[in-house]
């Protein structure tokens, strides 16, 4: 046990007067902002309010890195790269049009900056070779801080503050149109969400984003698109909940969809249920980006055996959603579920007793997880 | 009854407190683990009275906190200043007491107050301009001009806001 306080005996304790390990314990509590400003106070205080780790600490964690390069040091990268930091290192779900999008806010560490990169697949009709799902546009849609005659905005969303939103359930299509008007949509959880149309919130959000793009690239579908974090515990699965994830399924002429399967635990005792919603990452025409695909009231109440391969794989009962072009006329319809291995199944949709086709997914979360966090996040975050 | 124990502060005062609430001090703590039972009070050299008294009363009303939970350190930790309403009530005192408490949260190795103490000097600090933080903690500007300029310069992204 040592003796720290340090204290000369004819001092009036103060400031100042402080040990260097309680100046800094005091100035672990500051912002950024402040920490420079007290650095322009005194020699003692600039010394002191330079230490590195008080400047890591802001950003290696978000960034995922041990060294401030290219910058000459944390105080540096923090200040050019302050307004961006809360972006992080995360994956994003865009509302783009009707389709949706899956983006990757990353840092890239040869030229310090943040960029944002759409997440997508080669073009395939056959989505059990799965080439390349869930892998990163080489070219960043964002860049910041940006050079160059782009004028990208990234602007931080007001949360939507409407109590009654949050108690729609799901089956209530009659409310179907308000859930186009916040981000992201009702049929994932959320900490807040944002209105996409003047309803203003005072609470700013880190986790939903507009990105308005001047010039745009590849797309011209809108002047700006909302982005919401998808936070990866909505995405790794639990021993609870061991469907959780994000996958892929191939929707015949719309192509390959990413889907969010969401499952948690409803119900206590005797009726305790693990149920799965798919809900569309990516949409297309007919049922759209944030829609419910199909849901599984209960995956371990087995329906039937198949016989795929040789294995013996438990069918269940689903309910899956259909929808004329524009997403008219939403109905479910009944659908099988078929547990082919945990990281792939498919769905048999019913549309007539003896009419029917089958989807297949299979589960990418681990490659957009690489994607999104690569090889510089060994560790959990 | 509870039991008691006895401190004796640095200008001789003689503090007696409930042994429960006095182990919110892990030096205190340790000490009593080492030599267990005492009659005499323990000395506490570097704390006076009423900075030892103003810290027992700290002890006393957190004294049925949970121990303090092991806060994750360094990257992820907390930056919030946010601070109970008692222990801001607590830490209106003049600033000399306010470092007092906080050099003796410190030697006495107490966390929880420490860290209330480290808090309230931040709030102190946050949204105030160099000018002003230098009148708050007596401060003197001992920049030459060309230095006060090159700082400034590499401050200029914080002027703003």
């Amino acid at each position: 046990m040592s003796n720290t306080t340090g204290k000369s005996e004819s001092s009036i304790p103060s400031l100042l007067g402080c040990p260097a390990e309680l100046l800094l314990a005091i100035l672990s509590h500051l912002d950024g902002h402040s920490l420079a400003r007290i650095s322009g106070t005194c020699r003692a205080l600039y010394e002191i309010s330079n230490t590195p780790n008080l400047w890591s600490s802001f950003s290696a964690h978000r960034l995922l890195i041990n060294t401030p390069g290219p910058y000459r040091s944390w105080k540096d990268l923090y200040g050019t790269l302050h307004p961006y930091l809360y972006l992080g290192i995360q994956l994003w779900w865009l509302d783009t049009s009707w389709i949706g999008q899956l983006a990757a806010s990353q840092y890239d560490p040869i030229s310090g900056k943040i960029q944002i990169k759409y997440i997508t697949h080669a073009p395939s009709d056959d989505i059990w070779i799965l080439p390349d799902v869930g892998f990163l546009v080489d070219e960043p849609m964002v860049e910041l801080p940006q050079e160059g005659p782009y004028s990208t905005q990234i602007e931080r969303m007001k949360k939507f503050k409407e109590p009654l939103l949050e108690n729609i359930t799901l089956r209530s299509m009659g409310d179907i149109q308000k859930w186009y008007g916040v981000w992201p949509p009702l049929t994932i959880p959320a900490d807040g969400r944002t209105s996409i149309g003047d309803v203003q919130g005072d609470e700013v959000l880190d986790k939903v984003v507009k990105i308005s793009i001047e010039k745009w690239h590849n797309w011209n579908l809108s002047k700006y698109k909302l982005a919401a974090v998808l936070e990866r515990e909505l995405w790794t699965p639990t021993e609870e909940s061991p469907w959780r994830g994000i996958w892929a399924g191939d929707y015949g002429p719309h192509g390959i969809e990413f889907l969010l399967f969401h499952s948690h635990v409803e119900g206590i005792g005797e009726c305790r249920k693990n149920g799965i919603r798919a809900i569309k990452l990516t949409g297309d025409p007919h049922v759209p980006r944030g829609e419910l695909s199909f849901i599984v009231p209960d995956p371990t109440e087995v329906l039937r055996f198949d016989d795929i391969g040789g294995n013996e794989v438990a069918v269940s009962k689903a309910l899956g959603q259909v929808a004329d072009l524009g997403f008219a006329r939403p109905r479910f319809i009944p659908c099988h579920i078929i547990f082919e291995s945990c990281d792939k199944v498919q769905v048999e949709w019913f549309f007539e007793p003896d009419i029917s086709t089958r989807t297949n997914y299979v589960r990418v979360s681990g490659k957009i997880e690489r994607a999104v966090f690569g090889l510089q996040n060994p560790r959990k975050v | 009854m509870a039991v008691q124990i006895k401190l004796m502060s640095s200008d001789q005062a003689m503090l007696v407190v409930d042994k429960e609430v006095a182990e919110r001090s892990v030096l205190i703590k340790n000490m009593l683990d080492d030599i267990g039972e005492v009659d005499e009070a323990i000395p506490i050299p570097n704390v006076n009275e009423a900075v030892l008294k103003k810290v027992i009363e700290w002890c006393e009303h957190h004294k049925g906190d949970s121990p303090s939970t092991n806060d994750e350190e360094s990257d992820s930790r907390k930056r919030s200043t946010d601070i109970e309403e008692w222990d801001q009530k607590f830490m209106q005192v003049d600033q000399e007491m306010l470092f007092e408490i906080i050099l003796a949260a410190n030697y006495l190795d107490i966390k929880p107050l420490l860290d209330v103490g480290c808090k309230t000097v931040a709030n102190m600090i946050k949204g105030k301009s160099p000018e002003e933080i230098r009148k708050t903690f007596n401060i003197q500007n001992d920049f030459t001009a060309e230095e006060e300029e090159q700082i400034r310069r590499e401050n200029e992204w914080a002027e703003d806001r």
